[in-house]
């Protein structure tokens, strides 16, 4: 898993190493050639003290008194080795004969490969002879080395330090997360109290209150549905009591006659608490928060016409004239499924509550180029007052039990339509027909389908 | 004893109307609160079974402005608002009894017996009247100990009368105990079943107070 401390620690730690390195390798360079300087102008001086010698004692003549040292010692680390030669390029003397310069008459610094080593040489050259001064690269390249790793061990204590530091600090800032965390997780899934933004820090502030709008939110939507349980269960409670009476009642029924009237009405007692259930499940499924729904191309005249085809002869039963008006195809895209339900609880309202000798007109229509589905009834209609309160889950009309035809209605109709018509984005109104009596019902869809 | 349901649900109403009446009593239905308060106003009923969910005007208004109009009539509510603290609003604004939905008829029934005894002052369900012994929940009539068959509409009109011994009930007052709304009642009807009385029981247990009505005999 991503690790915000460890991330931090190895971003932190890297740059420190790299720099350290980085400042290991300039203190290299920069001491090389700081000691070339020096140690160059050494060489000259030491070369000159041996010319000086070389003059005086070949003034005296003393030089071939001289004699070079026999060395078996380990060379000191930057040891300048002097030598003197005669003009002719005899080798006078040599502070460490084992290191086989060659001879030079040409005066000033230059480099020489002596024994497989390179070093650097000054020459310096009279009339006497010439007087050398030599230095082993090698050996000031180590010296410089030297002085460039001991810098590097406070480099180290430093990484060390901060790496710790770091880790201490990040545990501190990191602890209130830890705090959120507990809280969070003792919490029982009923609790949806927003997390103390108090105390945390800033950079975590905005996923506190990130997740405390969700929790909000949450909150909202679970109280709803606990109202619409408890909603629910109490309107199961009218069909129960109807089914048990009616069960009663069977039981109870002494003659033939009443046997069959009992019998036929505990079957539509059982229709009726079947119908409540189904619509409580459209209902659920409905909902905006259910799982999304199949979008396809849906034909609007397709769905009308299947429509008023299946409730056509329910509607002659009841001397309804049914009718439908079709203007080719009006698509729009939307769940087929749950635009049938929609439709088929407009239609059941209209035939449920339009008198005998009425007329329901169904349309799928495109309206301002928008694809417009239209139920227009001459029934009783719904006061200006109720239009509103209608969409509610389990309203019924103040004055609907009179005006029903049968009263298997249970409340959820429209609440049914809203919730599938806000879930395809569209708009529903509730008007007066233009005859001017009864009811009509118009769904707007946003735009039409290609 | 004559009944007004008001019960919005057309299933629940009418299951609760026939095992009414199949119990012996006269049953008058209604589904809204505006039309229980004009059936209300005619104080013929001797109980009101009231739900709460009314369309129109809701049965806690109803119980409120009935009992601020003084009628002492019992009244059951049945209902499905199943909180204690709903059932203690129904009672405490003047309910007698309260009902739970999905109920029982049987137990309805005896409610609204009971309801009725103890409205006529007597917690035992056998009214006595001279040598009469009538049971109104055995539906049994016992003259001087011995059984007397009666029709439901005999029956209704004697357990009438007997509910209030002495005073004198009009033909119409008694037509309104023992026929609902809408039932074919013939003129003389009443007189037809009070003949059938009073060749059952005797002459004498049924006085006629000319121009008034009718009364159980005291002795």
């Amino acid at each position: 898993m991503h690790s915000i401390q460890r991330t931090l620690l190895g971003w932190t730690l890297g740059a420190l190493t790299l720099g350290g390195m980085v400042v290991a390798l300039t203190t290299y360079l920069l001491t090389l050639e700081e000691m070339h300087e020096v140690f160059d102008a050494d060489l000259k001086n030491v070369a000159q003290g041996v010319a000086a010698y070389h003059q005086a004692a070949s003034d005296s003549d003393t030089l071939a008194l001289l004699r070079s040292p026999v060395r078996n010692d380990v060379p000191e680390d930057v040891e300048i080795v002097t030598l003197s030669w005669r003009p002719s390029g005899e080798k006078v003397f040599s502070s460490d004969p084992r290191v086989p310069l060659p001879f030079t008459a040409q005066e000033g610094l230059h480099r020489a490969q002596v024994q497989g080593e390179e070093w650097i040489i000054y020459s310096n050259v009279s009339a006497q002879g010439v007087a050398q001064a030599a230095q082993s690269l090698a050996a000031r390249q180590q010296m410089a080395s030297e002085s460039a790793l001991k810098m590097l061990s406070p480099l180290l204590a430093l990484v060390v330090g901060v790496g710790a530091m770091l880790v201490y600090g990040l545990r501190r800032g990191l602890q209130s997360l830890d705090v959120a965390a507990r809280d969070v997780a003792s919490r029982s899934a009923r609790s949806l109290e927003p997390i103390a933004v108090q105390g945390t820090p800033r950079e975590i502030t905005p996923l506190v209150l990130s997740i405390n709008g969700l929790m909000a939110r949450l909150e909202v939507a679970l109280s709803a549905q606990r109202r619409f349980t408890a909603d629910a269960a109490h309107e199961l409670r009218t069909p129960v009591t109807a089914l048990r009476l009616q069960l009663q009642l069977l039981q109870r029924s002494e003659t033939e006659a009443e046997r069959k009237q009992a019998i036929s009405e505990l079957g539509d007692g059982i229709q009726r608490s079947q119908r409540l259930i189904e619509q409580l499940l459209h209902v659920a499924r409905s909902d905006p928060d259910a799982q999304p729904s199949k979008v396809e191309a849906v034909d609007l005249s397709d769905l009308v016409r299947v429509a008023v085809g299946a409730f056509s002869a329910k509607a002659e039963a009841l001397g309804l004239d049914l009718g439908a008006e079709l203007a080719g195809q009006v698509r729009v895209q939307g769940d087929a499924e749950q635009l049938r339900v929609l439709l088929d609880n407009l239609l059941e309202n209209a035939l449920r509550y339009t008198p005998r000798g009425g007329v329901v007109d169904v349309s799928a229509t495109l309206q301002d180029g928008r694809p417009t589905l239209q139920v227009t009834d001459n029934g009783p209609g719904i006061p200006l007052a109720e239009r509103q309160r209608v969409f509610d889950r389990f309203y019924r009309g103040e004055d609907a039990h009179l005006q029903a035809r049968d009263h298997s209605g249970s409340g959820l109709g429209l609440a049914i339509v809203k919730a599938i018509a806000e879930r395809h984005g569209a708009r529903l109104d509730l008007a007066d027909p233009p005859a001017g009596q009864g009811l009509r019902v118009r769904l707007t869809f946003g735009s039409a389908a290609d | 004893m004559r009944i007004l349901l008001i019960e919005d649900d057309t299933m629940v109403g009418k299951a609760v109307r026939t095992g009414l009446s199949q119990a012996g009593f006269t049953v008058d239905w209604v589904s809204d609160g505006r039309a229980a308060e004009l059936a209300l106003a005619n104080g013929v009923y001797d109980l009101a079974i009231l739900d709460l969910g009314l369309p129109r005007k809701d049965g806690m208004a109803i119980l409120v402005s009935l009992r601020a109009a003084g009628q002492t009539l019992p009244v059951l509510i049945a209902s499905a608002r199943d909180t204690v603290a709903d059932r203690i609003k129904g009672l405490e604004a003047g309910a007698d009894d309260y009902v739970l939905k999905p109920f029982d008829l049987d137990e309805l029934i005896a409610r609204v017996r009971a309801l009725l005894r103890r409205h006529a002052g007597s917690a035992s369900p056998v009214l006595r009247c001279a040598d009469l012994a009538l049971d109104s929940s055995q539906k049994t009539v016992l003259k001087a100990g011995q059984a007397v068959d009666l029709s439901a509409k005999e029956f209704a009109i004697l357990e009438a009368l007997m509910q209030r011994p002495g005073a004198v009930l009009s033909r119409e007052r008694l037509e309104e105990s023992v026929y609902g709304w809408g039932a074919e009642v013939g003129s003389n009807a009443i007189e037809v079943h009070l003949h059938h009385l009073r060749k059952k029981l005797g002459a004498e247990t049924i006085k006629n107070v000319r121009g008034v009505g009718y009364r159980v005999a005291q002795r």
